[in-house]
C-alpha cells in the first residue's frame, strides 16, 4: 500500500475533521457495532442510497458505503483468483491475471482507507471460503465451463461499475469521491476487456436483453435508477434532443447507469456464503 | 436597443461647465459617488478628447461587460460596465490602435482610431466568442464546460477520423471508430445543451464557444498514430473527470452533475481500455496509468489542460481549481 497515498487523503481528511467530529456523537457508534453482527443484508438497509440528505451522516455514511465497496473487491478478488487459475484460459490468461491483480489492490486500498478512518479499524474482511460462485450447479472454474466463467465475469465487472456509480453521490461531501471515482474507472475498464474477450462492444447497448439469466439483473433498473436502456439525461430525452443526429442504441452506449446499493446486494448477495469476520488480509 | 449611455451621466452637466469654464479639452476622471441628476443628455464625443465606445457579442447583439480595453502605446485602459460601455478620458492627440480583450472571446482590435484636440473619438467592438477560453471553477459551470471542451477535443478528432480512415482499417476497427465518434459527439451535444439549460452563457462566460482542434501532429493515415493519438484523449479524459469529480459543487445541482460525469467517464474508460487492446493485445490502458494500488488517474485540471493544449487553437487556462 503505497504510503503518500493515505497521507494525501489525510490531507483531505484533516479539512473535514471538526465536522465529522460533531457528526459521530449522532450514532455512528450504533451503526459500526450492528455492522459487526449483522450479515450484508442488514447492512445494505441500515445504508443509505444516493440522496442529498447524506451529507449529514458523513460519519457512518463513509464507513459503509467504502466498506460496501471493499465487500464487492474481495467477490471479484476471489473469483479472479481461481479464474485466473481456469483449465481453458489459453490466451485469456495475461488479461485475467491483470484484472486479479486490480482487484486485490483494490482490496488492499479500500481497506486500508477504511481503517484509517475515525474510530476504530472495522474494514470487512472476507476470506476465499466465505464466497460460492456454483450457478445452477455448475462450476466456473471447472474445465469446459470457461463460457459461464466469462458470463459472471463479465456481471461482475459491469455490476461493479453501475454499484460504485450509484455510490458517487454519498461519497461527495467526503475526501473518499476521488478515489472512488479511480476504482470505479478501471473497473470500466475491465469490464470493457472482458466484453470484447466475449465477442462483444466494450460498451452497453440497450438493456441486454440477450444477457444470459444469470446476469440479466445487471442490466436491469434499480429501485429509482433506470435500467442501461435508458436514453433520458438531466431530465432530457436524447434521442430527439439531440436533433436525430444518433440512434437510441449509440444513446444508450453513450451513458453508463448507476444502480443502488439493494439491487446491488440482490445481486451479488447469492454469490456470499460466508459472513466477514477476523482473519488475514490477503 | 437603447443608446450606451456614459456611465457617470449623473456628473455630466458638472463636468461639461468645468470643461467650458477652465477651457481645456479633457475632462477629470471622476470618482464614484454621483450627485443625484435629472436626465442625462446623451454623450457626444466632441464635448471631450476622450475614447469611448460599447462592446458587444457578435453572435446575438448581446453587451458585454468586463471587458478589458487597451490603447497602444499608452497605459490608460478601462473596462467594459453592464451595458458594454467604456470611457477612457484625456488622451493625448494621435492616431491610435484600441484593443478589446476578455476571457471566451476572440481579441478585437481598431487601428487609426483618432483623437483630435477637443474631439473624442467612438471605438465599438464587436466580438466573437472564441479565443482565449478561462475556466472558471468556483462554481458548476467551470467542470462542466471543462468536460465540454474535453468533449468538443474528442468529437472532432473522432469525426476527422471516420472521415479519413487509416490505412488498413479493419471493419471492427471502424465499427469501433464510429462507435466512438457517436458516443463523444453524444457527450459534446449533451454538455452544450445541459450548459445552456442551466443557464450557461457566452456574455457571461458561462458557456464556452465551440474550440478550433489542432491535429497537424497527427497521421490520420496511420494506424498507431491515430490510436496514439486516440488513447491519449481517452486516458487524459479518464483521469480528467476522476479529478474533476470533487469540484462539482455540495447541492442538488451538483450531485445530479456528479452524475451525469460520472455516467460518462465509466464509458470513456470503456473506450480506453479497448483502444489500448488495440494497440497492444490484453492491454486496458496506457502505459503507467494504473498505478500500484489498481487506481486510474485523477489529474488536476491544469494538467489536463497542459496535455490538450497542443491539441488545440484556442488557449484554456482555469482558474479557481
Amino acid at each position: 500500500m503505497n504510503s503518500d497515498f493515505l497521507k494525501s487523503l489525510d490531507a483531505l481528511d484533516n479539512a473535514t475533521t471538526s465536522r465529522r467530529d460533531a457528526l459521530r456523537k449522532a450514532g455512528r457508534l450504533g451503526g459500526a457495532a450492528a455492522l459487526a453482527v449483522t450479515p450484508l443484508y442488514a447492512m445494505a438497509r441500515e445504508t443509505m442510497n444516493s440522496k442529498r440528505s447524506l451529507s449529514a451522516a458523513y460519519g457512518p455514511q463513509a464507513h459503509d458505503v467504502l466498506n460496501f465497496a471493499l465487500t464487492l473487491e474481495y467477490l471479484e478478488y476471489y473469483f479472479y483468483v481461481q479464474g485466473a487459475a481456469h483449465p481453458d484460459i489459453g490466451d485469456d490468461a495475461a488479461v485475467f491475471a491483470g484484472i486479479r491483480d486490480n482487484e486485490l489492490a483494490h482490496v488492499r486500498a479500500l481497506t486500508a482507507v477504511i481503517n484509517d478512518l475515525d474510530g476504530p479499524p472495522d474494514a470487512v474482511i472476507y476470506q476465499q471460503e466465505d464466497f460460492t460462485f456454483d450457478v445452477d450447479g455448475a462450476d466456473p472454474f471447472e474445465a469446459g465451463n470457461y463460457e459461464l466463467f466469462l458470463t459472471l465475469a463479465q456481471g461482475f465487472e459491469d455490476t461493479g461499475v453501475r454499484a460504485y456509480k450509484g455510490q458517487a453521490v454519498a461519497l461527495q461531501p467526503t475526501p473518499y469521491l476521488t478515489v472512488a471515482l479511480q476504482i470505479h474507472s478501471v473497473e470500466a475498464r475491465h469490464a470493457a476487456a472482458v466484453r470484447r474477450i466475449r465477442g462483444k462492444q466494450g460498451w452497453i447497448p440497450g438493456d441486454q436483453d440477450d444477457a444470459e439469466d444469470a446476469i440479466a439483473a445487471v442490466y436491469a433498473a434499480g429501485d429509482d435508477f433506470p435500467s442501461e436502456a435508458n436514453t433520458t439525461q438531466g431530465g432530457v430525452e436524447l434521442v430527439d434532443a439531440l436533433g436525430g443526429a444518433y440512434t437510441m442504441e449509440e444513446i444508450t452506449e453513450a451513458f453508463d447507469e448507476p444502480l443502488e446499493m439493494n439491487p446491488v446486494l440482490a445481486i451479488a448477495g447469492p454469490f456470499i456464503t460466508g459472513t466477514e469476520g477476523d482473519g488475514e488480509t490477503p | 436597443m437603447s443608446e450606451p449611455t456614459f456611465p457617470h451621466d449623473e456628473l455630466r452637466s458638472d463636468r461639461r461647465s468645468f470643461l467650458k469654464i477652465a477651457g481645456i479639452g479633457g475632462a477629470v476622471l471622476v470618482a464614484a459617488g454621483c450627485d443625484s441628476a435629472d436626465t442625462p443628455d446623451p454623450i457626444d464625443p466632441g464635448d471631450f478628447n476622450g475614447l469611448m465606445g460599447t462592446v458587444l457579442n457578435e453572435e446575438d447583439g448581446s453587451p458585454l461587460s468586463d471587458v478589458t480595453i487597451t490603447v497602444e502605446g499608452t497605459s490608460r485602459m478601462a473596462v467594459t460596465d453592464a451595458n458594454g460601455v467604456y470611457a477612457i478620458e484625456n488622451l493625448p492627440t494621435g492616431t491610435y490602435t484600441v484593443m478589446a480583450t476578455t476571457a471566451n472571446f476572440v481579441e478585437g482590435e481598431q487601428e487609426n482610431v483618432e483623437i483630435t484636440a477637443g474631439s473624442g473619438a467612438t471605438a465599438n467592438f464587436s466580438l466573437t466568442p472564441g479565443g482565449n477560453i478561462v475556466l472558471d471553477f468556483s462554481d458548476d459551470f467551470g467542470p462542466l464546460n471543462y468536460a465540454y471542451a474535453l468533449e468538443q477535443l474528442e468529437a472532432a478528432f473522432y469525426a476527422a477520423v471516420v472521415a479519413s480512415p487509416y490505412a488498413g482499417i479493419t471493419p471492427d476497427e471502424m465499427s469501433i471508430m464510429m462507435d466512438l465518434a457517436a458516443h463523444e459527439g453524444i457527450h459534446r451535444d449533451f454538455f452544450a445543451a445541459a450548459i445552456a439549460g442551466a443557464g450557461g452563457t457566452f456574455t457571461n462566460r458561462d458557456l464556452i464557444p465551440g474550440l478550433t482542434p489542432d491535429f497537424s501532429a497527427v497521421d490520420f493515415t496511420d494506424r498507431a498514430s491515430v490510436l496514439a493519438t486516440a488513447l491519449t484523449f481517452e486516458d487524459l479524459g479518464v483521469g480528467a473527470y476522476n479529478g474533476a469529480g470533487q469540484f462539482f459543487s455540495d447541492s442538488e445541482a451538483g450531485a445530479l452533475y456528479l452524475v451525469l460525469a460520472g455516467k460518462i467517464v465509466s464509458v470513456e474508460a470503456r473506450h480506453a481500455s479497448v483502444v489500448a487492446d488495440l494497440i497492444t493485445p490484453d492491454a486496458i490502458a496506457g502505459a503507467g496509468v494504473i498505478d500500484a494500488d489498481g487506481l486510474d488517474q485523477a489529474l488536476a485540471p491544469a494538467d489536463v489542460l497542459t496535455a490538450a493544449a497542443p491539441f488545440l487553437e484556442n488557449g484554456i487556462s482555469v482558474i479557481n481549481a
